[in-house]
């Protein structure tokens, strides 16, 4: 899957993270792979490892409650981890409704809000 | 032209003698001669008197309340002496980008800040530049050999210079001031807003005075940079302080909220004044999905509670 990588991290949690060449103005070319991972897992939450990611713009933001109503669609929670803060800052002032997603500190305090 | 330099030995010398050395052959081409090189020749024949005048002045005005010492005050005489010379030597004392030009300016600049490191004013940096014009047309007045048309000439050239540089040595102090102002701002605003970890994983942030919108912007910062090294689950902010809130700041304010919350954090807000609560319903604010405590007390309790934490008074 060029662009993303996931990892299964325990039976149903999987780790998404998002590689230099993904496309964030393209959600429809990663949906059906993810689909498809989520649904051969029995995935019930996904998370999204912010770390890399020092600034979220709208696109990024409309890919983001993208893969939020595909997780829904297939029953599984979605939350963003390790957000940076200068992406928190921006997203916060471009934002006027709090994000359907929900956020963690990390993937350890992601697998508690799951569990 | 060459440049001319006064040696202290030279000026020594010339305090004891002060006499007049300008040749019969000189004084037959004085009506030629450039205001520049009148300044400069009277200069010479009255270097000693001059310096004198500068010294003395200069120590009653510093030496008394300890901002320049007798000796500092000399060199500072002969410094100017030697900086001026050279500027009419080199006929660029209306060109400001010469190096001499530059130089008296620097000078000038150096005696300002000395001064005000010691605890000296403005207006007395401006007494002290006033007496050295001063000096220099007093040593004029008792050169015989200049006529009405030249006193006058190096009269308008000395104001000019001096209105120069007094110009280019405030716009500095100003500038230098206004520097300190910002500096001084920016450690007030770094001091303002302490943000404390209280617990493990609970921050508090006080917030006292009134907040404006860049003072929102560096709490915040400051506060998403914390919640990230501390890694912490509970952000405590105390408003109880705040006085007056407007739309914009408010608006500020539930960004913050967003922000900390996108982070993976949980905000709390306390200590929410009757005037404050009155603004954020008159400006149709959402605190929807924000938690809020009477006290920063009720707030540190709530904290816990999300993390499981009690605290209970001990038995004796």
């Amino acid at each position: 899957m060029s662009g993303i990588h996931l990892t299964v991290l325990s039976r149903k949690c999987v780790l998404l993270e998002p590689g230099i060449s993904l496309d964030p103005a393209k959600p429809e070319d990663y949906a059906l792979d993810i689909i498809t991972f989520i649904q051969k897992n029995h995935t019930q939450g996904l998370i999204y490892d912010l770390k890399n990611i020092p600034l979220i713009d709208h696109t990024y933001y409309q890919w983001l409650s993208y893969l939020f109503t595909l997780c829904k669609l297939n029953n599984a929670q979605f939350i963003v981890v390790h957000m940076q803060p200068s992406a928190a800052y921006g997203l916060a002032r471009i934002i006027s409704e709090p994000p359907p997603f929900k956020s963690a500190l990390s993937i350890e305090s992601a697998r508690e809000l799951f569990f | 032209m060459g440049k001319t330099t006064i040696s202290k030995e030279k000026l020594s010398k010339e305090k004891n003698t002060n006499k007049n050395v300008l040749t019969q052959n000189e004084e037959v081409v004085a009506d030629t001669r450039s205001t520049e090189t009148l300044l400069i020749e009277n200069l010479k024949v009255n270097i000693g008197k001059i310096s004198g005048i500068i010294e003395a002045q200069g120590c009653a005005a510093f030496c008394d309340t300890n901002l320049l010492s007798s000796e500092e005050v000399e060199d500072y005489s002969l410094e100017f002496l030697e900086l001026f010379v050279q500027i009419l030597g080199s006929g660029n004392e209306k060109n400001k980008d010469s190096d001499e030009y530059q130089a008296l300016i620097h000078f000038f600049n150096n005696c300002s800040e000395q001064l005000q490191i010691r605890g000296g004013t403005l207006e007395q940096f401006v007494a002290y530049m006033h007496f050295l014009q001063t000096s220099l047309i007093q040593g004029l007045e008792d050169d015989d050999s200049l006529s009405k048309v030249q006193f006058r000439e190096v009269l308008l050239m000395i104001a000019a210079l001096f209105n120069d540089i007094s110009l280019q040595v405030f716009k500095l102090y100003l500038s230098e001031k206004e520097f300190t102002i910002r500096a001084q701002q920016e450690e007030l605003l770094q001091t303002s807003t302490p943000i404390t970890e209280i617990w493990d994983g609970v921050l508090t942030l006080p917030i006292i005075g009134s907040l404006d919108s860049s003072r929102t912007m560096i709490v915040m910062e400051k506060l998403l940079e914390r919640i990230e090294s501390e890694r912490s689950r509970m952000v405590v902010i105390d408003v109880t302080g705040v006085v007056t809130i407007d739309s914009q700041v408010a608006h500020h304010l539930i960004q913050m909220m967003r922000a900390i919350k996108l982070m993976g954090a949980v905000p709390i807000i306390t200590g929410i004044r009757p005037e404050i609560a009155r603004a954020l319903t008159s400006l149709n604010i959402d605190l929807d999905g924000v938690i809020t405590r009477a006290t920063l007390s009720d707030g540190l309790k709530e904290a816990f509670a999300h993390l499981n934490i009690s605290v209970t008074k001990q038995a004796q």
